[in-house]
């Protein structure tokens, strides 16, 4: 067996696979850091390239990808306060002040090195304990998925800022939202006005650039500033490892959370930076610092975001279950090379597996320094007058939705919640729950209903099933707490 | 005065500039890439074959077949898109029996006949399965543990989908209202699902449970496709073991309405060569699937078999009451 | 910022209203115990509930933008956003209209603003166009309008 794995280690370093694994990572990066452009955008359209390679490279190309993908979503939510991927919604709020504050450099070094140490670590952990997560992860059924659901919907009062009515608010308009178009399992038209177009509901992402990107630029057209990123001195940027003291908790945490909710087929990154922010703000010593620029919440979103990608492989490499969207892909991919994903991967073509984790593996690597040199080149060009680069992202947004699904629809609707985002803000709603409730309706309707079908009517499982009720519990829990909290005023008995 | 007339012709010669790229040449068909519309994301079964015919295309036709995905509504949306787009050749449909069942389970109020059925490209099967440590060694087994524990046999289907159809036959051939037809996701959730003990039995696509069956986690009991597979020869259809159940999995071309008859015909050629192509083939059954040709005339005597099969057993299965 | 509050709560609460007459006429065969009109239903309930409760307690938010919330710029950067969907939409091709978009849209941010700078925007906005073009359209394959 570890001839095998050496075999595959070293057929890994040849020089085209790393060709490919450095393109890859570059183009990643490049297509995460564009707002409106993805990760998973990025390989479905570099996969017809790698019909004509070999299997080792192409795998190599599309994990390089989906690995820039995801940490280049920092770049644009530091210096434009626009996440480049769902996963990277949470980078946001505190890089961008920090940024801001005139320290982009800063907030760069600390969110590529989170990233690097939560994908890194995954890396590495994916190699050892893969399948055995794994058939834990397929003891979660409907009811349990609806739970989880449900928990992570909670935790949107820990992220409410200011007046919890409207954090509310907000969450239910996201569900609203994602209620529109088929509905699940009978596939009943929801709130569509008897028009066509709008029975396929709107995308994730038309959402998410619309309501932080789009209508950011719709500020930033009539707003004073010249430039969007002010100019710094950007000498010495190279963070060192001294950035996480203190904050090793949030470091494992984040990290931990954003691996297992990779793993879970059906959520991604962008429900894991989420919780992860969320549950370092409840831990942190200074909460009231989250979204003013501490570098605890930059952290907490980057190392989880990153984590995500060695658990979603977990599943797709041992038993052929997408993770998320891009391993659902991924799994084309291979299987185009005569590779099937699954359990008789590990048995027929272990060499294979091995190139995979080698490919992960150095990913972060070839990521980690092509960003820190990045740092400087991304801040001098986002520094450029907001006059030619405003347009060029709208342009690039348009591009990027239209690709989602090859209709204008999904364009309109990027500007149609542009315009809502704007009023929202204006108005002091907060924004996150919005697309908290936009992920998480479908899973929380879902699997009860479905889990319903499979009960034949009965709601006793959702208690008498202990992972189902941990997850209650936690849910109840996160609700109850900061409402005591609020009512009572800080006391120190609260603190876990 | 002069500087606005400077300004004014750097845009006209911008303008010249990007007309002149965007060239027309409307002559010979095709004279410009090919829309094929996938009704689901990236990555399915439908989306792989197609891009194996995506990939040698322009050998057989001259000009790119480019898969564009259009999902949502479970292929609902996608085929609308095709139905309303100009009969000009560059817009096809790409697409199975969903076509067919969306129709009758009610979500879809338009049908195969509204579009122009080109030819038959591609065939797989759709396979019935068991853990492999479950007691239910055929498929008289699990009717017959239907009928003796009615509510206790839970298999997955997508409402409005093939597997539904599917599973409303095994149910109507074991005395109907035995099975428990759970609402489920794609193949790749009913396989977790399936492994999770969630479900007594499933309804998978081939390409996905092969390797399952294949490592011997998961027993297979029949294919629902007219004839067996050449992938599992050993697996009876379940024609043969004595059920009613015929539900074939063929991946057809589409054209929009009024397409006219000459670009059929020149597509449905392109098409039966690319199915006798070797490299198409191999490629295939990278996917459980074969290159299985019909020309239009075949291939609507089909349909019409077909929509009678899932007419039929809509009505009887009850399948799109309200 | 009272009074706005409030205005908010009443209008969400109208919406909710709209929005659950509109899901009760969904008819579709119902396949299982809850059916497709449950969570709406329940959803609208809740946020009327909290718009109701953010009519009569209106929060006091220091942070509030007392400003106009739409300037002059912003405005009209939606209406040409509007405009050049519609160009895209009635096939008048992704080049064209994105020519025509981008150089418009520099030259509203910029407003006031010279000709020579007019002339400038024009240049960028056309190389960039057909480059974004080129990359999708032709290297990557990506059908634009």
């Amino acid at each position: 067996m570890s001839e095998l794995a050496l075999s595959g280690i070293v057929s890994t370093l040849k020089f085209f696979p790393l060709a490919m694994l450095t393109l890859g990572t570059f183009s990643g990066i490049v297509f995460g850091a564009i707002p409106g452009m993805t990760a998973s955008m990025g390989i479905v359209l570099f996969l017809p390239f790698t019909f004509k390679m070999d299997p080792i490279s192409s795998i190599a190309l599309l994990i390089g990808i989906f690995t820039g993908g995801i940490s280049g979503g920092l770049v644009s939510a530091t210096l434009l306060r626009m996440p480049g991927t769902p996963s990277s919604v949470t980078t946001c709020f505190d890089a961008y002040p920090m940024a801001q504050k005139g320290e982009p450099g800063k907030a760069l070094g600390i969110g590529i090195l989170s990233s690097f140490v939560g994908g890194i670590t995954t890396a590495v952990a994916l190699v050892f304990i893969a399948p055995p997560v794994a058939s834990l992860a397929i003891k979660m059924g409907n009811f349990e998925y609806f739970s989880l659901g449900v928990f992570a919907l909670s935790i949107v009062i820990a992220l409410s800022k200011g007046s919890m009515v409207k954090g509310l608010i907000s969450g239910g308009l996201g569900l609203l939202f994602a209620m529109i178009g088929s509905a699940p399992v009978d596939m009943a038209p929801r709130f569509t006005f008897g028009m066509n177009s709008m029975v396929g509901g709107f995308d994730l992402l038309s959402v998410l650039i619309g309501l932080f990107a789009v209508s950011q630029i719709i500020s930033d057209v009539a707003s004073e500033f010249g430039v969007l990123v002010p100019k710094v001195d950007t000498k010495k940027v190279f963070p060192g490892f001294s950035v996480f003291r203190g904050e090793k908790m949030n470091l494992i945490r984040s990290t931990l959370i954003g691996f297992f909710i990779g793993i879970l087929p059906g959520i991604g990154g962008a429900t894991a930076n989420v919780i992860a922010y969320a549950e370092a703000k409840t831990h942190s010593k200074t909460p009231e610092l989250f979204g003013t620029g501490i570098k605890s919440g930059i952290i907490a979103s980057e190392s989880s975001n990153n984590a995500t990608i060695a658990g979603a492989l977990i599943p797709m490499l041992t038993m052929g279950i997408p993770g998320d969207a891009v391993t659902a892909v991924l799994i084309g991919g291979l299987m185009i090379q005569g590779l099937q994903p699954g359990p008789l991967l590990f048995k027929a073509n272990a060499d294979f597996v091995y190139s995979v984790f080698t490919s992960v593996f150095l990913a972060n690597w070839i990521m980690f320094a092509m960003m820190i040199f990045g740092i400087r080149f991304f801040i001098k060009t986002l520094s450029i007058r907001k006059t030619y680069i405003l347009p060029l992202i709208v342009l690039m947004c348009i591009v990027g939705s239209f690709a989602l699904n090859n209709r204008m629809f999904d364009v309109w609707s990027l500007f149609f919640f542009g315009l809502i985002g704007y009023v929202l803000e204006k108005a002091s709603f907060p924004l996150t729950p919005i697309i908290l409730g936009f992920v998480l309706e479908s899973l929380i309707e879902t699997n009860l209903r479905q889990g319903i079908m499979s009960s034949s009517g009965s709601f006793l499982p959702l208690v008498s099933r202990p992972v189902s009720l941990l997850f209650l519990l936690l849910a109840a829990g996160s609700i109850v707490l900061p409402l005591l909290r609020q009512f009572y005023g800080r006391r120190e008995a609260f603190q876990k | 005065m002069r500087k606005l007339l400077s300004v004014a012709l750097v845009f006209v010669a911008i303008l010249g500039l990007l007309s002149a790229t965007m060239a027309l040449g409307a002559e010979d068909y095709p004279s410009k890439p090919i829309k094929l519309v996938v009704t689901y994301k990236p990555g399915g079964g439908n989306d792989s074959t197609a891009r194996v015919f995506s990939k040698y295309a322009q050998e057989f036709l001259g000009e790119p077949l480019i898969v564009t995905n259009i999902d949502g509504a479970g292929g609902v949306v996608g085929a609308r898109n095709v139905l309303e787009s100009k009969p000009d050749g560059y817009t096809l449909l790409w697409m199975h029996e969903a076509l067919i069942t969306g129709h009758y389970a009610g979500m879809q109020n338009f049908t195969w006949k509204d579009l122009t059925p080109i030819c038959q490209a591609a065939s797989t099967s759709d396979v019935i399965v068991v853990k492999a440590d479950s007691p239910i060694k055929s498929v008289s087994d699990l009717i017959a543990m239907a009928k003796v524990n009615p509510k206790k046999i839970r298999m997955p289907i997508n409402i409005g989908a093939t597997t539904h159809f599917e599973a409303a036959a095994i149910d109507v051939a074991s005395g109907g209202g035995n099975l428990v037809l759970v609402s489920s996701g794609g193949g790749a959730d009913r396989i977790q699902k399936l492994l999770g003990g969630f479900y007594e039995a499933a309804s998978l696509n081939l390409a996905t449970a092969l390797g399952y069956i294949k490592d011997g986690q998961f027993r297979a009991l029949a294919v629902t496709s007219p004839k067996r597979s050449p992938f599992l020869p050993n697996v009876p259809t379940m024609l043969e073991s004595g059920y009613k159940v015929k539900k074939p999995y063929t991946l057809n071309v589409y054209g929009p309405p009024n397409l006219p008859q000459a670009m059929a015909v020149k597509l449905s050629q392109a098409f039966e060569k690319m199915c006798k192509d070797t490299r198409v083939k191999a490629d295939l059954a990278k996917f459980a699937s074969a290159p299985s040709y019909l020309n239009t005339d075949q291939l609507v005597s089909l349909l019409q078999e077909e929509d009678q099969i899932f007419g039929n057993l809509a009505k009887v299965a009850g399948i799109g009451k309200k | 910022m009272v009074n706005r509050d409030r205005f908010l709560g009443v209008g969400l609460l109208l919406l909710c209203g709209l929005l659950y007459a509109e899901i009760g006429q969904v008819e579709m065969p119902t396949y299982d115990l809850l059916g497709s009109a449950l969570f709406p239903k329940a959803t609208l309930i809740s946020i009327a509930v909290l718009s109701a409760i953010l009519a009569i307690k209106p929060g006091v938010e220091a942070g509030q933008d007392s400003t106009k919330w739409f300037k002059a710029k912003n405005i009209l950067f939606l209406c040409l956003a509007a405009a050049y969907l519609s160009l895209l939409s009635f096939g008048f091709g992704f080049l064209l209209s994105s020519f025509f978009f981008v150089s418009l849209m520099m030259i509203l941010i910029e407003w006031p603003c010279r000709p020579k700078f007019c002339a400038r925007a024009a240049l960028v906005s056309g190389v960039s166009s057909v480059s974004v073009y080129w990359v999708f359209n032709n290297l990557l394959q990506l059908l634009l309008p």
